[in-house]
């Protein structure tokens, strides 16, 4: 740590702490051992707990602390403590790295599908063999949520059994399976072997051993005694899907260097890319120990994120990043919306995705995301959206209106946060607070109605704007400190209805789109809401890399864990914000190359 | 013993599930001779409804919203979202007032979690552990102690569904874990079970015991190579175990622990013989929430008369889910019309969506009732325990929450009453109750109980 960081890390640590009038005036009046508003409190206020230091630093870099309304100190004071906060951090991370740990992965639902394809060439419907994998942190593929239970285990035994009979009687799957045919009886087990050495080589992600091969052909032989060839490899086939091998992505201990072995680098790449298993060039990268040279490691980060593979990016991450399975849940009134269809809501799930993909493919400014001038449409999404002139079910590029750039004028994003009947700019604006700024709002107090659910639209002759129920109770003082922050983003998307089709009045009240970022920022519409996202860029892109290595490890993020995330926004600073870079910053990471388990932390 | 009575038509119940009522198809699953032996084995079915109910508001209370004015027998149900259930008033036993304090907050951060929290609790009656991790705690729940007790004697112990996905997004936060949200069975403290929401699975987990295949000679050769495969396992994983790092052949330990009751349950169903057919199979997952449900419902009366598992958990909803249910008569989701105001006029809409979820209830005892178990039927034989963990939602309290149980529970109720608890009895005491009621009288306590209640009041 430089001098000048050190002096400012005194005047800070002296100011947070709770003897000092600045902290006194500013923090602790809320944030007391007493009250703890936020569940924090910064009496006594240790520099070392990285935990609280980390929301520290998050609050004040998103300018959400003091709150709006009250007294706060000048920006560059703030600024001054917020960079000496990062800086201490930073340094004492630097000195003793905690890449962190999770146990073992295993293939879930999605996974699952995809090994199956792509070793079967068979698509099957995993919904109807296994259970739901429970989602943490946002994701579907967190390690140490990934139980057992018994009905997981049928699950997995009763998929082996449909697949195998599957796989031997469909004709692309025998096309794959059966590189050989027994030309005589002798040749039965020459070509059992053959096939199965491809089989397990594949299934067990190039870890597979002699041994493995030895009793997949036991299985072979039980199958085959009495019965066919085909019923043998059927057999055979079986077991090796229920392979711990196959099921697990087990990952050997690691050396004293705490790196995971190269085979298992490689995995974690590919299913971090691709959602699926390495391909031969990277196992052979893997197997000829090139993954170690940083060179040659970029090189494959570089072609796989080219390859078409690497669209699991935009179905996988960005689909749960943006919470886009919530589209399934919104039905809207068929009185309200007589032209929406079902199939809108896959238009607009394709659209993002597409439009993901795109930033992707291009290597992007991810700020594009918001930004852009272009979607993906086909005809029935344009119509739905009011635009005229593109013909077809093909989705295309197109040039797209101004309240249209970017995820926020996408039907995906505004419906999944609507009701059946009507917007909802508290689930609008919690969204962009929590799926964006990565800062969620607080849970409502009890014993607070449902803010928007206390007025009625009509009353009378009178009808009332969703905008205009909101507001006449955030007068209630119990709601208004929160409801103040979130729903302003909410109210900027207002001339979105619950559709995402573009509108002008809402229940006969001229729409009114002007909402007050809690910084005092005012936005008008679309146009206003992507330019304070601009101006709170740097908790945009915080908040992504945060995402991105959530999916990318199987782990939720921690506060150990905040310097790693802020070396990968900086890197990507220095080039261009480009998507990529945010990939390789991730990969490049200790948390993502290497496994702390927790005995050694101890030691 | 497994013995059909007549040729069961494979359609009738591939039709039946979820549309019709496929009586004839239970009938023909009846065993001619289980009879007499299963006169007590009491089935239990534990559902939760999310969100509270209207009654259980100050004004929903004076109305009568959800339990019946006058105190034990003779209680009339016209004013109450029980309605529907007037036919089989018989076999009710209300439980009124009595409240869910491990659902509330115990420590500042907690407050403003009742939504994530509460499905954890209320069939455990234990307060969750505020976690995101795999450090999970609540406590065990009624169904899988029961389970755990009696369920030894099927091939499968216990079985978990629900109606709902698990994969909201945000729909799950403020520091707990989804999993708090996504089961209410818990075979220990620590141990939350996953529940199943696709009919086919549930069709599959059922029947599957006795082996896929058409015939019983295919059934009974590959439970052979299932059986040939898990025992494979328990060596090759040991072999595995030794490559890998200490955590990680913990978590391996856990899978051959699962592993084994596989193979316990592929043993369990070698000792009886397979029904000679088995019905066809579900197609796939309903969109309409009463088709949904009855779906299920369908596959749990087979299940019963079948004997394959005696005990059931079964989620109907999710926490702040914004499900709207246009067959209620009233089209507003569910979440944001459980937040009613305190208006008068709001909680009555709110009492139309209790009404529509208790009104799918009559056609689940209407099947057991004309199945033959014993002397009696299996609603006899049955007890089935409906409630909800929130009591006012619009609050997010857990007070008066809405609570009943249906069935005669092998005699150990004799129904017909509403009985009202002292106030704040938690309803662990019920639990309690019901448990020693069900064949466990030893229990001491379960969850917070502090007693026990009369259920025959």
């Amino acid at each position: 740590m430089n001098r000048l960081a050190l002096v400012a890390l005194t005047l800070m640590t002296a100011a947070l702490s709770a003897q000092t009038p600045w902290s006194a005036e500013y923090c602790v009046g809320c944030h007391s051992a007493q009250r703890k508003i936020g569940g924090l409190s910064l009496a006594g206020f240790n520099v070392d707990n990285a935990e609280v230091v980390e929301k520290v630093i998050l609050k004040l870099r998103a300018g959400m602390m003091p709150p709006p309304g009250s007294r706060r100190p000048a920006k560059a004071e703030l600024d001054t403590i917020v960079e000496a906060l990062e800086s201490k951090m930073d340094s004492a991370a630097a000195v003793r790295p905690n890449p962190g740990w999770r146990p073992f992965q295993r293939l879930n639902r999605s996974d699952y599908g995809r090994a199956i394809h792509d070793l079967l060439g068979l698509d099957v419907d995993v919904t109807a063999l296994l259970p739901a994998d429970t989602v943490s942190g946002g994701f579907d593929n967190i390690a140490d949520v990934q139980t057992f239970s018994p009905i997981l285990m049928t699950g997995y035994l009763r998929a082996a059994g449909q697949i195998a009979r599957l796989a031997v009687t469909n004709p692309k799957a025998k096309r794959l399976l059966f590189t050989c045919r027994p030309a005589a009886p002798s040749r039965e087990t020459g070509c059992a072997q053959r096939i199965l050495q491809a089989v397990t080589t594949a299934a067990y992600r190039g870890t597979a051993t002699p041994k493995d091969l030895e009793d997949a052909l036991a299985f072979f032989k039980k199958g085959r005694d009495g019965a066919s060839f085909d019923n043998g490899i059927r057999l055979a086939l079986q077991s090796i899907l229920m392979s711990p091998r196959f099921l697990f992505r087990l990952e050997s201990p690691m050396d004293s260097t705490l790196r995971v072995s190269d085979a298992a680098l490689a995995s974690r790449l590919s299913y971090f890319i691709w959602g699926a298993a390495p391909d031969i060039e990277l196992a052979k990268a893997a197997a000829s120990g090139a993954l170690r040279t940083p060179k040659d490691f970029e090189k494959q980060v570089r072609r796989l994120l080219a390859d078409r593979n690497s669209e699991a990016l935009s179905r996988r991450f960005a689909t749960q990043w943006l919470r886009l399975q919530d589209l399934d849940k919104v039905i809207p009134d068929d009185a309200l919306f007589p032209k929406y269809t079902s199939e809108i809501a896959k238009l607009m799930r394709r659209e993002t995705e597409l439009f993901f993909d795109s930033v992707v493919r291009e290597d992007r400014n991810v700020m594009d995301l918001f930004n852009a001038r272009y979607s993906y449409w086909n005809e029935a999404l344009a119509k739905h959206y009011g635009v005229a002139g593109i013909a077809g079910s093909a989705f295309r590029r197109v040039p797209v209106p101004d309240e249209r750039r970017g995820l926020l004028g996408q039907g995906s994003v505004l419906m999944s946060t609507s009701l059946s009947d009507r917007t909802s700019p508290v689930l609008r604006g919690k969204w962009i607070l929590e799926v964006l700024f990565g800062t969620p709002p607080p849970p409502p107090p009890p014993n607070v109605p449902s803010l928007d659910e206390t007025a009625r639209a009509v009353r009378g002759e009178k009808t009332f704007s969703t905008r205009q129920r909101i507001e006449e109770h955030r007068r209630n003082p119990a709601c208004s400190s929160c409801h103040k922050v979130i729903d302003p983003p909410g109210i900027a998307l207002e001339n979105f209805d619950a559709t995402g089709a573009w509108r002008t009045s809402d229940n006969k009240v001229l729409v009114d789109a002007l909402g007050e970022l809690y910084d005092g920022t005012k936005m008008q519409g679309p146009s206003g809401l992507r330019d304070a996202l601009s101006a709170h860029q740097d908790l945009v892109l915080r908040n992504l890399a945060e995402r991105m290595m959530t999916y990318a490890t199987g782990r939720r993020m921690e506060a150990s864990d905040m310097p790693a995330i802020r070396a990968i926004v900086n890197g990507a600073a220095k080039d261009g914000n480009r998507f990529s870079s945010f990939v390789l910053g991730v990969a490049n990471s200790a948390a993502f190359q290497m496994n702390q388990p927790p005995l050694s932390k101890a030691q | 013993m497994f013995l059909t009575q007549k040729h069961l038509d494979r359609r009738t119940l591939l039709r039946g599930l979820g549309a019709a009522v496929a009586l004839p198809v239970l009938d023909a699953m009846t065993p001619a001779l289980r009879a007499q032996e299963q006169a007590k084995n009491v089935r239990l079915v534990c559902i939760e409804m999310v969100h509270g109910a209207a009654g259980s508001s100050a004004i929903g209370i004076k109305k009568n919203l959800w339990s019946p004015a006058k105190i034990g027998r003779g209680f009339d149900l016209a004013p109450t979202s029980l309605r529907p259930l007037a036919p089989f008033q018989d076999y009710l036993t209300i439980v009124s007032n009595t409240d869910v304090p491990s659902a509330e907050a115990f420590e500042i951060r907690e407050v403003g979690g009742d939504h994530i929290r509460s499905s954890a609790v209320f069939l455990t009656q234990a307060h969750p552990k505020r976690t995101q991790g795999a450090d999970v705690e609540a406590g065990i729940s009624i169904d899988q102690v029961y389970a755990q007790r009696m369920g030894q004697a099927t091939a499968i112990p216990s079985m978990q569904l629900c109606i709902e996905d698990v994969d909201q997004g945000g729909g799950c936060g403020f520091g707990y874990s989804c999993i708090y949200s996504d089961t209410i069975s818990w075979a220990s403290a620590t141990q939350p079970l996953p529940m199943i929401r696709d009919p086919r699975i549930v069709f599959d987990e059922l029947f599957g015991v006795f082996g896929s295949g058409s015939n019983a000679a295919e059934r009974q050769a590959r439970r052979a190579e299932e059986r040939s495969i898990l025992d494979w396992l328990m060596t090759s994983v040991k072999r595995l175990q030794k490559d890998l790092g200490a955590q990680d052949r913990t978590r391996l330990d856990d899978y051959l622990a699962n592993i084994r009751e596989v193979e316990r349950r592929i043993q369990k169903a070698e000792n009886v013989t397979a029904p000679r057919e088995i019905p066809a199979p579900p197609r796939g997952i309903p969109v309409s929430f009463s088709e949904h449900v009855k779906m299920m419902f369908d596959l749990q009366a087979l299940a019963f008369a079948s004997d394959i598992t005696r005990v059931f958990s079964f989620k109907l909803g999710r926490d702040n889910s914004n499900r709207t249910y246009p067959e209620s008569g009233f089209k507003g989701a569910f979440h944001p019309t459980s937040h009613h105001g305190g208006k008068e006029d709001r909680i009555l809409d709110f009492a139309k969506l209790n009404t529509f979820h208790i009104s799918l209830i009559p056609y689940f005892l209407e099947k057991l009732k004309n199945t033959p178990d014993g002397d009696g039927n299996l609603l006899d034989n049955t007890l089935l325990l409906y409630g909800s963990p929130m009591g006012d939602s619009n609050e997010h309290n857990h007070k008066k929450v809405p609570f009943l149980l249906a069935g005669r529970a092998g005699g150990a109720l004799k129904g017909g009453v509403h009985i009202q608890a002292p106030n704040e009895t938690p309803l662990a005491n019920v639990m309690l109750s019901v448990l020693h009621g069900i064949g466990m009288p030893e229990l001491n306590e379960f969850g917070d109980s502090e007693g026990v209640l009369d259920l025959n009041g």
